[in-house]
């Protein structure tokens, strides 16, 4: 196992951006460290996690990006560093925090990762948190690989306390989950102790608002100075001296560099790594000598935007390409081949491929993401199926059961954010008469489901809520939460008891069932069902990867399918849907290397043609 | 200087692992070393790939066209990735399917393993095609599967490492299971060994 802790100072060793910024993060005396998990972000958290016993940090998988947020907060007002990273959706979350914060400023340093997900990889959309840095008047850092994430976080922390205000690092899925070599410092434990200062102000009253929102102005000046002659922002020089430039920065920097090098081209590169405040005389005078330069940045032309009205404010005749002139896409993430294509295009005057092919052959079989074999929630999905026939409208929320939305369960009407299926729900119990089952996993439903089922208990909502409890954050590779009675370290911790929590809403019935007694489970959903009332059903059993990593063994014993008893109905595939079980030329069997032994398989076969395997 | 490794196969089957040795690889040869992982819903059972990659080189996405190896944790996803690989590339896929649900599900019939394997042939790539997964049972521990594979890696020549440093790499990475894995592993190098023979001589056949 890696661990962020190895490696003496001036050591080079292997790392993941996300390890890099946990490594960063050690080595500038952090004293907490916070996060909500999320693909690309969770790994800077697990790193820290594992260590921060060791080295004196305090971490929490917090309930929310909100909170976590709050929680950096509080130590950075006591002088402490902090830092909390999430993924670019949650700062959605936490935003409400993060865009008044700016106005009331910080002490200790504080740093917020943002990992951006461009094309979607494991997100519900792609946006650009740099974004960010510009609503809330913040400065960003954006890392283009290992090495550069564990120096910018060091650079953040100065940053912070130089200005007193949050810094922001933006990474994406590419930089995050990339692995590099790093040379490495040393870890330094935290030595200063919480101190509160009560003389200054951090409390945004109007009139204390209005003067912080000029002093922010103020702060925003001397970071653009720093951004001007900070070493982040730099020119790289590919061959001859040339009349030809890209700016870029993030990942479109390491495509920039092999293309220009690979073809081989003449070309000034310059790399932008503190991208707000923006170096804007540095970028005039890049474009001054140039001819033609190209912006390549992933996602909405923010940079593309700023170069040109900067050659506009300065009265230059360079060429400017990229988005507007439509070489690039504000679509997806790039690859080296789509750089290669504009580059070649802007500057070889080569015609641009007419389609980007993909790595991937379309015409082979695909294989999507599906629940594991032995899933809690595949059966639950499919109780969920024979007890209502389908004939339901089914909102569901952000986790592995998400695929609940594809076959054979197609139980995913609407999917927004976290916690969203039960305010969903209820709107639409008040606008239909259709049957309405939300689907919610127990850590989304600390994080956002809560206020809406108060709204739902106080609104009078006729509707089910079936919570899908499998005791982890599962999707994003098991962390605990509020509702588990171990805290990041696997120590014992005070767990939240979910029917309690529920029943103090003022909900007296509260059914819990487990899905792996699939009889029962279908009886509980079909007698909720005729109440119509608002009513809970928590789907209670714990992730099968969970389970089977702290057994060190499958559930049970392998299941295998009597042929001649076999009647080819279907409903081990097309109704639990379990991917161990296979048809092929209507002959059905089971992966004796994917099955867990769940056990479940064997009591929805209506012929009796599944029993252990001997 | 540049090598460029693909990594394909199915969400579990231990690509990242796979990755990191050959991570360590690089650090311990003091090349210059950038791995591209998958993480997250794309891990829960679909197509997985991840890169390798040595030398003078910047992100972690390979170019079409630009693979030196491609490593095929199973023979759907070996040939779904065909293209990345370079006319001059190799091509190590271990032969025993995973069928997806998705080819269950909608009745579907899974391709045959042999002209998956053609995909790759057709283009005139060097294949080294076997079942790893027998050779892990030959060694008795059914996780030594990869180490197959990476002995066929190391015998293509591709990576600039001594055969000594491949082991080491992997008592560093495994050190549990390391007399396995070395077992596998060299079973595995002597598959891709005789292939390569085997090629030399069609290949010297048809010139003349
Ligand atoms: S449910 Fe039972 S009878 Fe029906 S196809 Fe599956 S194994 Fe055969
Ligand atoms: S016991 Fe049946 S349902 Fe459970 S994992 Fe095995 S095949 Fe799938």
């Amino acid at each position: 196992m890696r661990t962020i802790l190895q490696g003496k100072a001036g050591s080079d060793i292997l790392l993941l951006g996300n390890e890099a910024i946990a490594r960063g993060a050690l080595e500038s005396e952090i004293a907490i460290a916070t996060t909500y998990p999320g693909t690309p972000a969770s790994e800077i958290g697990d790193s820290i996690a594992r260590v921060a016993p060791d080295v004196g940090v305090y971490f929490e998988y917090s309930v929310n990006e909100k909170v976590a947020l709050e929680v950096a907060i509080g130590a950075s007002l006591a002088g402490l560093r902090a830092i909390t990273s999430m993924k670019h959706v949650g700062v959605n979350v936490a935003a409400d925090a993060l865009l008044s914060l700016s106005y009331m400023g910080i002490d200790g340093g504080l740093v917020l990762v943002t990992a951006d997900d461009p094309s979607c990889h494991s997100s519900q959309n792609e946006q650009d948190n740099r974004y960010y840095s510009r609503i809330a008047s913040l400065p960003l850092l954006e890392p283009s690989n290992p090495q550069e994430c564990y120096e910018m976080v060091k650079i953040a922390f100065e940053l912070s306390e130089k200005l007193s205000l949050p810094v922001i690092i933006r990474e994406t899925t590419r930089i995050a989950h990339m692995a590099g070599i790093v040379k490495v410092g040393e870890i330094k434990k935290n030595s200063r102790t919480g101190m509160f200062d009560r003389e200054r102000q951090y409390i945004l009253l109007p009139a204390v608002a209005r003067r912080k929102h000029a002093e922010l102005l103020q702060k925003m000046d001397v970071a653009r100075r720093i951004s001007e002659s900070s070493e982040l922002n730099k020119i790289f020089q590919i061959g001859k001296k040339s009349k030809w430039g890209i700016i870029t920065s993030s990942a479109g920097f390491n495509y920039a560099m092999e293309v220009c090098k690979d073809i081989p081209l003449d070309i000034e590169i310059l790399k932008i790594g503190f991208s707000h405040p923006l170096p804007e005389q540095k970028i005039a005078s890049f474009l001054k000598d140039k001819d033609k330069v190209l912006v390549v940045e992933e996602l909405e032309p923010l940079l593309e935007n700023d170069v040109r009205t900067i050659k506009e404010r300065e009265g230059l005749k360079t060429e400017i390409l990229g988005k507007a002139t439509g070489h690039f896409s504000a679509l997806y993430e790039y690859t080296p081949d789509i750089v290669q294509s504009a580059v070649e295009c802007v500057f070889l005057g080569k015609r641009p491929e007419a389609e980007r092919i993909p790595a991937s052959a379309p015409d082979l079989p695909v294989r999507p993401p599906i629940m594991c074999p032995g899933c809690p929630h595949s059966a639950t999905y499919y109780a969920v199926k024979i007890a209502t026939k389908g004939r339901a409208i089914f909102p569901n929320d952000i986790g592995c059961y998400s695929l609940g939305a594809v076959a054979p369960y197609k139980m995913g009407d609407t999917m927004l954010c976290m916690g969203s299926s039960i305010g969903i729900a209820e709107g639409l119990s008040k606008s239909l008469e259709d049957p309405i089952i939300a689907f919610i996993g127990d850590s989304t439903f600390y994080h956002g489901g809560m206020p809406a089922l108060a709204n739902a208990v106080h609104g009078g909502h006729k509707m089910m809520v079936i919570i899908l409890d499998n005791g982890t954050t599962a999707m994003t590779g098991h962390q605990p939460h509020p509702g588990s009675n171990v805290n990041a370290f696997g120590e014992s911790a005070p767990a939240l008891h979910l029917e309690k929590v529920i029943e103090g809403f003022g909900i007296d019935i509260v059914r819990v069932v487990d899905p792996y007694d699939f009889k029962n489970t279908v009886n509980a959903i079909t007698e909720e069902l005729e109440q119509k009332a608002l009513s809970i059903i928590i789907a209670r059993r714990a992730c099968a990867l969970l389970e089977m990593a702290e057994r060190g063994k499958i559930l049970g014993r392998r299941r295998t399918i009597d042929q001649e008893k076999c009647k080819k109905c279907g409903s081990c595939i097309d109704g639990l849907g379990c991917p161990a079980i296979s048809r092929q030329d209507n002959i059905y069997s089971i992966n004796e290397i994917l099955c867990i032994g769940c056990g479940v398989c064997n009591q929805i076969c209506p012929h009796s043609a599944i029993g252990v395997k001997k | 200087m540049r090598t460029d490794i693909f990594l394909a196969g199915v969400g579990g089957q231990g690509i990242l692992s796979f990755a990191r040795v050959l991570g360590v690889l690089g650090l311990m040869r003091k090349m210059n070393v950038v791995i591209g992982e998958t993480h997250g819903m794309a891990q829960r059972g679909g197509s997985v790939t991840a890169t390798v990659r040595y030398g003078d080189v910047y992100g972690s996405i390979i170019g079409i066209g630009k693979a030196d190896l491609l490593v095929g944790f199973e023979p759907l996803e070996a040939a779904r990735y065909a293209r990345i690989l370079s006319p001059k590339g190799t091509a190590i896929v271990s032969t025993s399917p995973i069928v997806p649900y998705s080819i269950s599900a909608t009745r579907g019939k899974y391709p045959e393993t042999q002209d998956l394997i053609g995909i790759l042939r057709n283009r005139g790539n060097m294949v080294i095609a076997f079942d790893a997964n027998e050779i892990a049972e030959k060694v008795k521990f059914i996780l030594t599967a990869n180490s197959a594979l990476l002995g066929a890696v190391a015998s293509t020549g591709k990576i600039d490492a001594q055969l000594e440093d491949f082991r080491s790499a992997i008592k560093k990475t495994v050190p549990r299971k390391a007399k396995e894995n070395l077992a596998a592993f060299d079973l595995g190098y002597e598959i891709g060994r005789k292939v390569a023979e085997e090629q030399k001589i069609t290949d010297s056949g048809k010139k003349k």
